[in-house]
């Protein structure tokens, strides 16, 4: 799977989440882009995520993520 | 007197009756109690009789205690017992599941209430009376440690569950006071059980590494309490709540 192809999934995520279809995200992208990211939902992406690509997050993994990019970075890191 | 010779001078008879005995804590308090056992379990029949095999001082009911006809076939099932209930440990509740008031369900808020306290009510309504017949009774209830200062975001149904829990309690404890009815709670931060399911592994994770001990309680930090507040010595105190936080929350 390449990046745009998670870049995609992780997209679905988000507008499922955020409960808008029109959310557009970059590598950039992070809490302060979009109204409500708050805590609740980081988790709530983060545990989706899990799901959607079958891999599991410790805490080390996710402490400090700062934006979309890094995420993906991370999902990657998991599937190889 | 030492809270060691409290803990081993011999103990009022009387049956306990352990609400939501199928949950870890349940379980694990049945564990310690070696005299006469009422278990409700809703779920898991296996776990709240798992010490069942090799005692024959423990009785288990099934009650599904989401609405008031199921609370009352659940008393029922208990008075059709026919013991005498000395002591009553309540900790039903569904797991706390995260979620903004914009996702309210008055649906499942209305069932979260019976399961915690409309069953307390219903529960102590019907067994209150024969204990201040006795001039004895324990009844130690769970509660959470977000009802001590802020709590935290998202959880508005099960902390207001639990406030709720809570003023019943105090509530109980003054109109019983002086009548050998002691009334008082526990306040547990995370811990290990099943309800920690609804919960990804790097919130806990994350939960345990922020604490100072290093770790989430465990159902043993909050059985050890609960038993010494079902003590026949500890008449004293009353509309209690004890936190077992490991000092990340206390009055």
């Amino acid at each position: 799977m390449n990046r745009a192809e998670i870049l995609d999934r992780v997209q679905n995520i988000f507008r499922d989440i955020f409960d808008d279809n029109d959310i557009l995200i970059t590598d950039e992208t992070n809490a302060t882009d979009i109204e409500d990211w708050e805590s609740l939902e980081q988790i709530n992406i983060l545990v989706a995520i899990q799901k959607e690509f079958s891999i599991k997050f410790s805490i080390d993994d996710v402490e400090g993520l700062e934006n979309v990019g890094q995420t993906i970075d991370l999902i990657e890191a998991k599937l190889s | 007197m030492s809270i060691e010779e409290i803990m081993e001078k011999s103990d009022r008879n009387g049956v306990t009756l352990v609400v939501g005995a199928d949950s870890d804590i349940g379980a694990k308090l049945i564990e310690t109690i070696s005299t006469d056992v009422i278990a409700h379990y809703y779920l898991s029949k296996e776990k709240a009789e798992a010490t069942a095999s090799n005692r024959d001082n423990l009785w288990s009911v099934y009650g599904d205690l989401s609405s008031v006809p199921g609370i009352t076939e659940f008393i029922q099932g208990v008075v059709a017992i026919d013991r005498h209930i000395s002591r009553i440990v309540h900790l039903p509740s569904s797991p706390a599941k995260p979620n903004r008031i914009t996702k309210f369900d008055p649906n499942r808020y209305l069932r979260e209430i019976n399961i915690q306290v409309v069953s307390a009510a219903m529960i102590l309504q019907a067994f209150l009376p024969a204990m201040v017949k006795d001039n004895f009774g324990r009844i130690a209830m769970v509660l959470t440690s977000y009802c001590i200062g802020v709590p935290p975001k998202y959880l508005s149904e099960y902390v207001s569950a639990k406030y709720a829990l809570m003023g019943l309690m105090k509530s109980l404890a003054v109109e019983y006071a002086g009548k050998g009815i002691t009334i008082n709670a526990v306040a547990p931060s995370m811990t290990e059980t099943n309800f920690l399911s609804t919960l990804p592994e790097f919130e806990i994770e994350s939960t345990a590494k922020a604490h100072p001990m290093g770790r989430i309680a465990t159902p043993e930090d909050i059985v050890g309490i609960l038993g010494m507040l079902l003590k026949q010595d500890i008449e004293y105190m009353t509309g209690t709540i004890i936190p077992i936080t490991g000092g990340t929350a206390f009055f």
